[in-house]
């Protein structure tokens, strides 16, 4: 079985209450990510609608994966990661230490294999993963984030690298080495070609 | 693609292959051993395209599509039941991934890496027409395609999020954008 990180103990992440109140925080994260949902308000009938939303259900199945995880059953564990895949299509493993206030807009796609503190949002299709192939080892072989840490969509973080609290990593960026605090990680500009148009072939 | 008609023994040689090369990654990572290594994503993926694959070199197209469907249904994984991939697959996290090439031994394939055609090149190099072919031993990176009618030749890396658009020859680490770090503008 796999060692259960330090932190993630420190985080009480082997008692069931924090499943309840990281969850809340998830909520709570996804009532107010727009003012449409703002303006909704937070009352039980919110939280209901919020909570079936495939964006929380993943959420939900992770952090029981997690849990099992982290009290020794691990094969219910990987169990339930592979409910999550089935349905959801989110590769997030057992192993992966997540804080509370997760916000995953579209998780289908995203794959998750390290640790990573409170206030993350992964975009549609990101992937952080070990550089060797597999996503069945230790967390600590991939990336450690910090707090409020933002991957964009298609953006890639590979290895054991750590990022800072609060930095942000643009879509379609691959990161394999140490990103400060507080930055923009940011790829080479996208070049826009100019193709001139056949005559009788008519606009694409 | 090959049209040439598989055996069961073979079809069940490469899976065992397969199932062998997933085994020995799995250990490499010291992490848990699965119970069942056939209830793995990765080998349930690698096992319904091979019955796919199966199928569509039989001349069974429904059956084929039925199993290729079902594959998506399932992993999320779009593998083309006539790709014609070599002994030896591994298809790290399925979902995502997209392939449609003829490919040698040993090929591993990351999250969401995408091989197969693009608009307006349709040349055949042996793949079906628009269609790549990677030689043995080649790793594919996260996020990373491989385009059009191009050769990828024997024990090339490709890395996260480079795209190959061209010939790679052998023994070649083809590279990715490299990110550059700013200071915010909007600091917390």
């Amino acid at each position: 079985m796999n060692p259960v990180p330090s932190d993630c103990l420190a985080q009480g992440h082997r008692r069931l209450s924090t499943i309840r109140r990281s969850l809340s925080a998830d909520i709570l994260r996804f009532l107010n990510k727009s003012p449409e949902n703002r303006a909704a308000g937070d009352n039980l009938r919110t939280r209901l609608g919020a909570f079936l939303t495939p964006q929380l259900l993943c959420l939900l199945l992770y952090r029981i994966a997690h849990y099992l995880h982290v009290n020794g059953w691990g094969r219910l564990a990987v169990l339930v990661t592979r409910l999550n895949l089935l349905i959801h299509k989110v590769n997030i493993s057992p192993q992966s230490c997540i804080g509370a206030g997760c916000f995953l807009p579209h998780p289908v796609g995203v794959t998750f294999h390290g640790t990573a503190g409170r206030g993350l949002t992964l975009y549609s299709l990101c992937v952080c993963c070990p550089r060797e192939p597999g996503v069945d080892g230790p967390a600590e072989a991939g990336p450690r984030l910090g707090h409020r840490v933002t991957v964009g969509g298609h953006a890639v973080l590979l290895g054991p690298i750590t990022v800072g609290d609060d930095t942000k990593v643009a879509p379609k960026v691959c990161l394999d080495r140490e990103a400060p605090a507080a930055v923009l990680v940011v790829s080479k500009a996208v070049r826009s070609v100019h193709v001139p148009s056949r005559p009788g072939r008519g606009s694409p | 693609m090959s049209d040439e008609r598989l055996t069961w023994s073979q079809t069940l040689s490469r899976l065992r292959a397969d199932r062998r090369r997933l085994r020995a990654l799995l250990a490499e990572q010291g992490g848990r051993r699965p119970v069942r290594l056939g209830l793995h994503p990765s080998f349930v993926c690698v096992l319904l395209y091979r019955i796919s694959n199966h199928f569509s070199r039989a001349g069974h197209r429904y059956v084929a599509r039925f199993f290729w469907h079902l594959n998506a249904l399932l992993t999320g994984a779009d593998i083309s039941p006539p790709s014609d991939l070599g002994e030896g697959l591994v298809i790290v996290s399925p979902p995502g991934v997209t392939i449609s090439t003829k490919a040698g031994r040993n090929l591993t394939v990351m999250p969401l890496a995408g091989i197969g055609s693009e608009l307006g090149r349709r040349r055949d190099i042996g793949a079906g027409p628009g269609l790549p072919v990677l030689g043995d031993d080649v790793q594919l990176g996260p996020l990373c395609g491989v385009l059009g009618p191009v050769r990828v030749g024997h024990r090339v890396r490709v890395g996260a999020g480079a795209v190959v658009l061209k010939d790679v020859p052998d023994d070649t680490l083809v590279e990715g954008p490299q990110a550059r770090f700013l200071r915010r503008a909007d600091p917390p």
